[in-house]
């Protein structure tokens, strides 16, 4: 390391920087384990040549050896570890099945829209094993409920609406809710249901059933006391507008400590969720073009919106 | 605008969680009086496993779908709880397993017992190995008694019966599982002057008798 690089480093605004990624490092390492201990870490700040900083957190360790959280293999962790970090069991349950401390409102979406998503279609899709023992179970074709989520905008007045905020009369942006609430709302996460967390099969194949059954009752209570709301197959199922009570919705929102202004649509991919445009001429069908569609909804937005509609036809 | 062909509800699940929060401790509770009222209420309603793959399996499994239905659409919280208990009570099940902190805990063995328990016997109602095609004539000769009895072992399979003292059944229910110690003090003697009967007096008081 250069001299003068050490004695930048002993400037107040080298000290800023380090400060602020010691803190981006606790804040990274909050970000996956909430529980953590900060009195057992120490955060280190290390610069570049480019008088960047980086953090990096170290368990403090009782024999004094400090050892790092990111840069150690997670699967060698010892007990001080776990339990500095608030993943060791907690009374006899995995952390993941423990009552949750914190009250912080829960992100929407569970997952960032530029980060993959495992499918969960794959697991409801296909039979269900119900476990009856610890090593029997039959398996059974749960309602299929996952479907019908594409919303095709045939004008611009349609996107204009979708585009214009969260709206529940959209069956998809129900069904993305209801599955929010069984899951995130509960605390209940993939690990859990999926793979993950080491369980018996038998709990494992409960918690499916937990996640299905949640979310076909989140269904159901939207609907309000005289169940207006429809599933797919439904005879006054409408992709488009699928009744459901708001004062039953906004009352599932302050069970799960969601705002009812809360967005659900899916606004990642292609032009904002809305997806591809096509334009098409009468008798010759419709061509994907790859042109951006104006997704802010301003007054030029609309016009060219309008525009597309009288001179062709968007399918 | 076509969206693309990803289901957009993926995103909505969490990869990972931290625990369980408040009103998931509470959906997993209903959860779990759903799961296990499903299971074994089938089974009882039919009477029959729901593991294998026989006819009385199947519509065992059968009957689980519909009174999964029937749990979804249920209103009324309460009865959630009512049917839980009272499933278990009928199914005679061991709850030794527990899924979530603070919740109901669940049967770990959710197969019915279809052995013959005081008060049924499963073989009266199903055909067994041995019984032929038409009228068995063989079958369900014997009188059953219909009053309860005490099994060796215990009453623990048998419904505790009506507990008003006077039923006998409740007594000798209650005496198995509370043995009295018995008593250090001598008895009293109770001493009860009886006329002395004659046999002028016999005559006399039942003169048909003699007739």
């Amino acid at each position: 390391m250069d001299n003068a690089l050490l004695k930048w480093m002993e400037t107040p605004e080298a000290k800023k920087i380090a400060a602020s990624a010691q803190e981006k490092a606790w804040n990274d390492l909050l970000q996956q384990y909430p529980h953590a201990d900060k009195s057992k870490f120490q955060i280190y700040a290390t610069f570049s040549k480019n008088h960047t900083a980086t953090g990096e957190v170290f368990l403090k360790g009782s024999s004094g050896v400090l050892s790092s959280v990111f840069g150690s293999d997670k699967r060698y962790w010892g007990k001080e570890m776990k339990t500095a970090l608030g993943i060791d069991d907690v009374d006899g349950f995995p952390y993941q099945l423990s009552p949750l401390k914190t009250k912080t409102p829960l992100p929407i979406p569970a997952v960032a829209f530029t980060q993959p998503a495992p499918s969960i279609n794959r697991i409801f899709a296909n039979l269900i094993p119900i476990y009856v023992t610890p090593d029997s179970f039959f398996t059974v074709q749960f309602r299929e409920i996952f479907e019908q989520t594409r919303l095709k905008h045939n004008s611009a007045a349609e996107s204009r609406i979708w585009s214009g905020g969260p709206n529940m009369k959209y069956w998809p942006q129900q069904l993305n809710f209801a599955v929010f609430c069984a899951t995130q709302g509960c605390g209940v996460s993939r690990e859990i249901f999926d793979s993950g967390v080491t369980m018996s099969e038998q709990i494992r194949a409960f918690y499916k059933f937990h996640v299905y059954f949640t979310v076909r009752r989140i269904l159901l209570q939207m609907g309000g006391i005289q169940s207006v709301s429809a599933l797919p197959g439904d005879p006054t199922f409408a992709i488009w507008n699928n009744k459901y009570d708001i004062a039953s919705y906004k009352r599932i929102c302050a069970e799960f400590g969601i705002p009812p202004t809360a967005d659900f649509r899916f606004t990642g991919g292609k032009n904002h969720g809305l997806g591809f445009v096509y334009v098409g001429v009468t008798g010759h069908g419709a061509t994907l073009t790859h042109t951006a569609w104006p997704g802010a909804i301003t007054n030029s937005a609309t016009k060219a919106g309008v525009h597309q509609k009288e001179t062709c036809f968007i399918l | 605008m076509k969206p693309e062909d990803r289901p957009q509800y993926d995103w909505f699940a969490p990869n990972k969680s931290a625990g369980l929060t408040q009103a998931g401790l509470a959906r997993i509770n209903q959860s779990i009086e759903a799961f296990v009222y499903c299971i074994l209420g089938a089974q009882v309603n039919v009477r029959s496993s729901i593991i294998g793959d026989g006819g009385r399996a199947k519509e065992a499994q059968t009957e689980f779908l519909t009174l999964m239905e029937s749990a979804i659409t249920q209103p009324d919280l309460a009865k959630s709880v009512q049917r839980f208990q009272l499933v278990v009570d009928e199914a005679k099940v061991r709850l030794n397993l527990a899924v979530a902190p603070m919740a109901w805990l669940m049967p770990e063995s959710m197969i019915i017992n279809t052995a013959s328990v005081v008060g049924y016997n499963n073989k009266l109602k199903q055909a067994v190995a041995g019984t032929k095609l038409g009228v068995n004539n063989t079958l369900n000769t014997e009188t059953k008694k219909s009053a309860l009895q005490l099994m060796d072992g215990g009453p623990s399979k048998v419904n505790p019966p009506n507990s008003h003292p006077s039923n006998p059944i409740h007594k000798a229910v209650m005496a198995a599982q509370n043995p009295q110690p018995a008593k250090k003090t001598p008895p009293k003697h109770v001493h009860f002057n009886l006329p002395r009967m004659t046999k002028s007096v016999k005559t006399k008081k039942n003169p048909t008798a003699t007739r």
